[in-house]
């Protein structure tokens, strides 16, 4: 019965799909509308929320071949955040993201084998977030690469052209990416119409990636005779403290395109197989881009039970919902954090048995200057540490050193001093430069997998000992590129709330840098907090009030 | 009928001068410069531009705010907590807070406790990407009572910045 009763619902929701999905043809509503400030700020939390979910489930190293974007989670591709333009568009909210200025995507055409000539400048890429009328979150990527004939040496004109509207004139082409890195959809606008549609040559690899150092990147690209490959370029930099950019690894996307007879009819952008939603409002003079192909529904049969909400995803290229016709392709299950009492179990039993006296080792240490050990791996299949030998800070403050080999040993966490306050940002973005030199390193997905499983901080004091670990390093390295712009301004920001919040309340140091560190930080971190000398972690948190809580684990 | 405008706009010119705003409430009096206006939250995003990361929440936010010249002043309500009240700790908690400056290679960070007549203030200072920064937490004569606030200022006018802050702490006077 309860089978029964699941099917008539579940052909009910199929139904009432349909039925909607043809509605909204009908009723398209491509023109943006502003919403409140109250509904804008909601919808910023809501993006936020959901892409930081996705990000997990969005980086599968089965996809590392295929994926242009796969890399970029963890790496490089960075949205801000702080610049959202929030509207209605479509019957839905949009929210519409650029990147943040040290993760930086160009494209250029590679028509032919002469060379490359790099026009960074002549591409602009945004995240588009789409929470539609039924609650249903999407997200691609929006890539415009305009013609040197629209530039004309006016940059700024790109600005002119966002998802919400475009410039009656753009010519070029504009290219949608789903959030692996999947070609969705395309078009090849002139002035302002659209005069072809794109798709993805069949029969060769959708997309290869290579990523290469930055002094060797031009030289390595072999002849490539496709149809229209357009190479997409993301750049992972590190930047210095006047936000020069320095260091960059660049990832070379080649997406093999075919420029295609428009068979849309009526010069409308139905997008990749003509999905039919888009079909009235396409058209490049009305001043909207089009949207993406709808997704297919997903099945939630098709396979087997799995906690946790499911998600829509969307199969590159197809026609949308439209047709009615589709067969629905299975739901991916939503990763759900791991539970932080279940890591802080696991990373009890992973720290080196003699950490009570390392503490009581760096915690003897006389004078105001920070004393710290990296505590290192011996290697990756045991819980066998180096010998731990504490070192003095400099100029007060310990940083240490990081290693990752054999001989010197794996850093998989770090032990130092604080005097008055609890764990800073600063501790929170030393665990994403070790990642960042992973990276450099050459290190394996399996290597660097493993760091974030396992990586830690302990900060210890004379009245507490905390551990930190990052439980989201897609919105902790958002987060490290904004700290990278202006380290010193982020710092400053952090004092700044920590002594407000210590004055407002009159509470103790600690209280006062847990909590701001939590309410910076949110749930893309880890917090726990044991008495000195001790590793019996609680948990530190935000109750739904926004008060600190302490949360132990049984 | 000459005598007559030139009083008249010595006494329009006199009161002018003395339409300075004063900082009270039943703990304290400060009487800021002539040259201080009030500024809303809305311009406190504009002129303080620095990188805040989670927006203006309340728990943050300096309930007064003011401009005098280019500098900016904030100021907090006073506190009686006893946690705050502790200067010496106060200090060793701002100077641990202030050490991402050294790890940035700034060394401007300095902060000291002094006696003012009968109150006590901790001012901490610092100078990054050109901006000079005051800290203040001045405390009354029974060491019941602190008054926050903070100083932001162009670098080059680092010498006008601490004859304000001078200024500011001079002139308080808690009332209790």
């Amino acid at each position: 019965m309860r089978r029964l009763t699941g099917k008539v619902l579940l052909f009910s929701v199929v139904v009432l799909a349909l039925a909607y999905s043809c509605k909204k043809e009908i009723t398209p509503s491509g023109t943006a509308q502003t919403l409140s400030t109250t509904a804008q700020t909601l919808a910023v939390k809501e993006a936020k929320a959901w892409f930081e979910n996705n990000a997990r489930i969005n980086k599968p190293s089965s996809k590392a071949t295929n994926a242009m974007f796969e890399q970029k989670w963890n790496e490089g591709l960075n949205l801000d955040w702080n610049k959202p333009d929030v509207y209605g568009k479509y019957n839905g909210t949009l929210v519409e993201l650029p990147l943040v200025n040290s993760s930086v995507v160009f494209a250029f055409d590679r028509s032919n084998a002469n060379g490359i000539t790099q026009k960074n400048n002549y591409t602009k890429t945004s995240f588009i977030v789409q929470k539609d009328s039924a609650g249903v979150f999407r997200g691609w990527y929006m890539v415009l690469v305009a013609d040197t004939a629209y530039i004309n040496g006016n940059f700024d004109k790109l600005n002119l052209n966002t998802y919400k509207s475009h410039d009656k004139n753009f010519s070029g082409r504009l290219l949608y990416y789903n959030a692996q890195g999947d070609f969705l959809a395309g078009w090849r606008y002139e002035k302002g119409t659209i005069t072809k549609t794109l798709s993805v040559t069949t029969g060769v690899p959708a997309a290869t990636t290579r990523q290469v150092n930055s002094k060797q990147a031009v030289n390595l690209y072999a002849p490539i005779c496709y149809d229209r490959p357009v190479v997409t370029t993301t750049a992972s930099c590190f930047t210095d403290s006047k936000t020069n950019m320095y260091d960059c690894t660049y990832t070379y996307t080649t997406t093999h395109i075919t420029e295609c007879t428009n068979i849309d009819g009526g010069g409308g952008g139905g997008g990749g197989g003509g999905g039919g939603s888009t079909g009235g409002s396409g058209g490049g003079s009305t001043g909207n881009f089009p949207p993406p192909p709808t997704p297919k529904p997903c099945d939630p049969t098709a396979v087997e039970s799995v906690n946790g909400p499911r998600v829509n995803v969307a199969a590159p290229g197809d026609g949308g919902s439209g047709g009615g016709g589709t067969t629905p392709v299975p739901c991916i299950p939503v990763a759900t954090p791991e539970d932080p009492c279940d890591k802080m179990k696991k990373q009890k039993q992973n720290l080196p048995s003699n950490l009570n006296s390392t503490t009581s080792d760096i915690l003897s240490k006389p004078g105001t200057n920070e004393w710290g050990a990296d505590l290192r791996l011996n290697n990756l299949n045991s819980n066998i540490y180096n010998p731990i030998s504490p070192t003095p800070g400099v100029n007060g403050m310990w940083e240490g050193q990081f290693t990752w080999d054999n001989n010197a040993g794996y850093r998989i966490g770090t032990i130092h001093r604080h005097f008055g306050a609890g764990p800073s940002p600063d501790d929170v973005f030393a665990m994403m430069a070790d990642r960042y030199a992973l990276s450099n390193m050459g290190a394996t997905t399996d290597n660097k997998t493993f760091f974030e499983s396992n990586s830690y901080s302990i900060i210890v004091l004379n009245n507490a000992t905390y551990l930190i670990n990052i439980n989201s390093w897609g919105t902790v390295q958002t987060m490290y590129n904004q700290y990278n712009n202006d380290r010193e301004g982020y710092g400053n920001s952090f004092q700044s709330m920590a002594s407000q919040y210590q004055v407002n309340h009159d509470v103790d140091e600690l209280t006062a840098t847990t909590y701001t560190l939590k309410e910076i930080f949110g749930d893309a971190i880890n917090i726990y907090k044991a008495p000195a000398g001790t590793i019996n972690f609680v948990i530190a948190g935000l109750d739904q009030n926004g008060n600190l809580i302490l949360i132990p684990c049984y | 009928m000459k005598t007559t405008i030139i009083l008249f706009a010595i006494v329009i010119k006199a009161t002018l001068s003395y339409s300075q705003i004063i900082h009270s409430n039943e703990l304290i009096k400060i009487t800021l410069p002539k040259q201080t206006t009030k500024i809303s939250k809305q311009q406190l995003n504009t002129f303080s531009p620095q990188f805040n990361p989670i927006g203006s929440k309340a728990n943050y936010i300096q309930p007064y705010n003011y401009q005098v010249e280019d500098f900016y002043l904030g100021l907090s309500n006073v506190s009686n907590g006893s946690i705050v009240n502790d200067l010496e700790r106060m200090k060793r908690f701002q100077d641990d807070l202030n050490l991402y400056l050294i790890k940035n290679g700034n060394k401007t960070y300095r902060s000291f406790i002094k006696k003012i007549g009968n109150k006590t203030v901790l001012i901490t200072h610092h100078i990054s990407n050109k901006v000079g920064y005051y800290d203040f937490y001045l405390q009354n004569e029974n060491k019941t009572l602190i008054q926050k606030g903070n100083i932001k200022y162009p670098e080059a006018d680092s010498t006008k910045a601490t004859a304000l802050l001078d200024d500011i702490l001079n002139n308080a006077q808690f009332t209790h």
